[in-house]
């Protein structure tokens, strides 16, 4: 962003782009909204032809509603108010399962990782052993456990949660730069200060990649969750309309499912840039691990 | 001895590998260095690549524990870092999320020095090494002799009285080194620091130091010492009898010592390590 900012001195080199300027804001509305459309075209003509596929029956519409009658029926819930709350309850927990997750793994993958020769043998085949136990197996032992509610799904939302923050963590605990730890040490650096200064702006961008796996795998596995057994949440609300035979809320639900992994990319992906503003290719890094 | 800075008495450095096989190994790093060194004085250390030229910087900063004998700053044992000696590190290890002027404020912030304070002191050494208008900019938007000012600055800004630096001008061209240099000698006479400059230039060396300290190759120790008699300021032409003649002597004392170093076995107890 900075970059950028600074080397685009093209207002100089080009006397016309003044005259765009001057076209003020409307033009720049124009333009962002003219690059919207066209980057969203792929979807705008997906849901054109499902609207006009499903209301032409083409495709029976008792099956696949339009596109227009999916959105009323989320209109409708959202003004019963059930769809919100349910969202609401969703999001709670996956924000508390999540946080405990978060204060937990962040220590402890730090600790593991610098005495990583000493946890090699004893603890961490174990922790790989218990990741990669299959979580739609254990649903019904959260359940016996915890009792259907809120508190099982929590720990439903720890469990999964933990693995990638705890692995990534370690990861880059065991890849902190041994220079710059050596320079911050020549200048006096111990102890918390060296935590708090060095380590965990060093380790913030492994952080990232596994808060945002974290999360993204915390909303799948809660939905999941309360399809199998619960009284509220999203996942329970799919559920109830599939058994209402409510086929255009359950194309609704789906569609609010994903706007919502949509948002919580686009938040991460602004903290991102905010916290890791520093960094040279914060984008093209990220971009290389998703690939 | 009292009137010695620093006093190198029969320093060692061993490392020990992982165990293989049953066999520990121990990798001599630097045998039995001795060396001494004035205050106010600038001493160049040259060596072969891998002679422990970088460790024995880590030994006198204290980031490292000697396996044998000692080192005493103004007569007092080494144990540990400490704010009296600033080291510049082979490589820079700037801290990429900090700007220009937070990484020169770093030993200041770690001594909780006021908040004014450090401004101006940081100010003050960013100014001296020429980077007032990059003071906001992150490391990686800096060239490689930028980034060098920035740990020479870092390195000055919390007022050590030892200055230790590894290989500073290495990555920059040529003319960014004469510059480098030049700065350097400058900054130098102005605050009359005790420096430590290790170097691979021979040039470099002299043109510098007081003294150049040849180190033989793996496992490092003092070769030879040559005091370096050319007033200053000196001609930075480097075209003299003078400077022609250390140059020479200096070459000759690397290189035969390479020759011979072929023949020369390692020192290892056990495995070698790596
Ligand atoms: N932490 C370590 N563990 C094991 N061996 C080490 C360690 N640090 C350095 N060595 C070894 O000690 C020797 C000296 O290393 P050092 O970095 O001091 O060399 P140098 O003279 O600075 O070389 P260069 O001119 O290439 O920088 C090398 O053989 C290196 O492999
Ligand atoms: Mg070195």
């Amino acid at each position: 962003m900075r970059l950028r900012e600074e080397t685009g001195t093209s207002a100089d080199v080009l006397p016309a782009s003044a005259d765009f300027a001057q076209t003020g804001r409307f033009g720049e509305f124009v333009q962002k909204t003219c690059d919207a459309v066209y980057r969203s075209l792929s979807i705008i003509l997906f849901f054109a032809i499902w609207q006009a596929a499903s209301s032409l029956e083409f495709v029976p519409s008792a099956v696949i509603p339009p596109p227009s009658r999916v959105a009323s029926a989320v209109v409708e819930s959202l003004l019963e108010g059930q769809m919100a709350a349910m969202l609401w309850y969703s999001i709670i927990n996956v924000a508390l399962g999540f946080a405990i997750s978060f204060i937990i793994c962040i220590p402890a993958g730090l600790v593991i990782g610098a005495y990583y020769s000493r946890f090699e043998h004893v603890l961490l085949p174990f922790l790989r052993v218990c990741e990669k136990l299959n979580i739609f197996a254990l649903f019904p032992v959260f359940m016996i456990l915890f009792g259907i509610g809120r508190l099982e799904k929590i720990m439903v939302v720890l469990w999964v949660s933990q693995w990638p923050l705890l692995f990534v963590t370690i990861d880059g605990s065991r890849n902190l730069d041994r220079y710059m730890l050596k320079a911050a040490r020549s200048m006096g650096a111990r102890g918390w200060k060296m935590v708090r200064k060095i380590i965990i702006p060093m380790m913030t961008p492994y952080i990232f990649v596994g808060m945002k796996s974290s999360v993204q795998l915390s909303f799948f596995m809660i939905i999941a969750s309360e399809m199998v057994g619960a009284n509220r949440g999203l996942g329970w609300l799919y559920r109830s309309s599939n058994h209402a035979y409510n086929v255009p809320l359950m194309y609704g639900i789906i569609l609010v499912i994903t706007v919502l992994a949509i948002v919580i990319n686009v938040i991460f992906t602004r903290a991102e840039r905010h916290f890791l503003a520093w960094r040279p290719d914060t984008f093209g890094e990220a971009g290389r691990k998703r690939a | 001895m009292s009137e010695n800075k620093i006093s190198i008495e029969n320093a060692c450095k061993y490392f020990y590998g992982k165990e293989r096989r049953g066999a520990a190994s121990k990798f001599v790093a630097i045998r039995n260095v001795s060396l001494d060194v004035r205050e106010g004085e600038l001493l160049s250390i040259v060596g072969p690549s891998g002679c422990g030229k970088s460790t024995l910087l880590d030994l006198l900063a204290g980031l490292e524990p000697l396996s044998d004998g000692a080192i005493y700053i103004d007569g007092g044992k080494v144990t540990g870092p400490d704010l009296r000696r600033g080291i510049v590190l082979q490589g820079y290890a700037l801290f990429p999320w900090r700007t220009v002027r937070e990484n020169v404020e770093f030993g200041l912030e770690i001594k909780d020095a006021e908040k004014k304070e450090m401004k101006e002191t940081s100010q003050h050494f960013i100014k001296l090494v020429g980077l007032e208008d990059f003071a906001d900019k992150y490391p990686h938007e800096l060239s490689g002799g930028m980034r060098q000012r920035v740990a020479l600055a870092r390195a000055l800004a919390y007022g050590p009285e030892i200055l230790l630096m590894d290989e500073p001008f290495a990555a920059v061209d040529a003319q960014t080194r004469e510059t480098l240099q030049e700065e350097l000698l400058h900054i130098w006479e102005e605050t009359r620091k005790t420096i430590i400059f290790i170097t691979h230039s021979i040039d470099e060396a002299i043109f510098l130091s007081d003294r150049v300290a040849v180190m033989t190759s793996s496992p490092g120790s003092i070769k030879s010492i040559l005091s370096v008699d050319i007033e200053r300021p000196r001609n930075s032409d480097r075209a003299t009898a003078e400077f022609s003649s250390l140059r020479r002597e200096i070459w000759s004392l690397l290189q035969n010592d390479a020759a011979r170093g072929d023949e020369i076995e390692q020192e290892y107890c056990g495995e070698k390590a790596v």
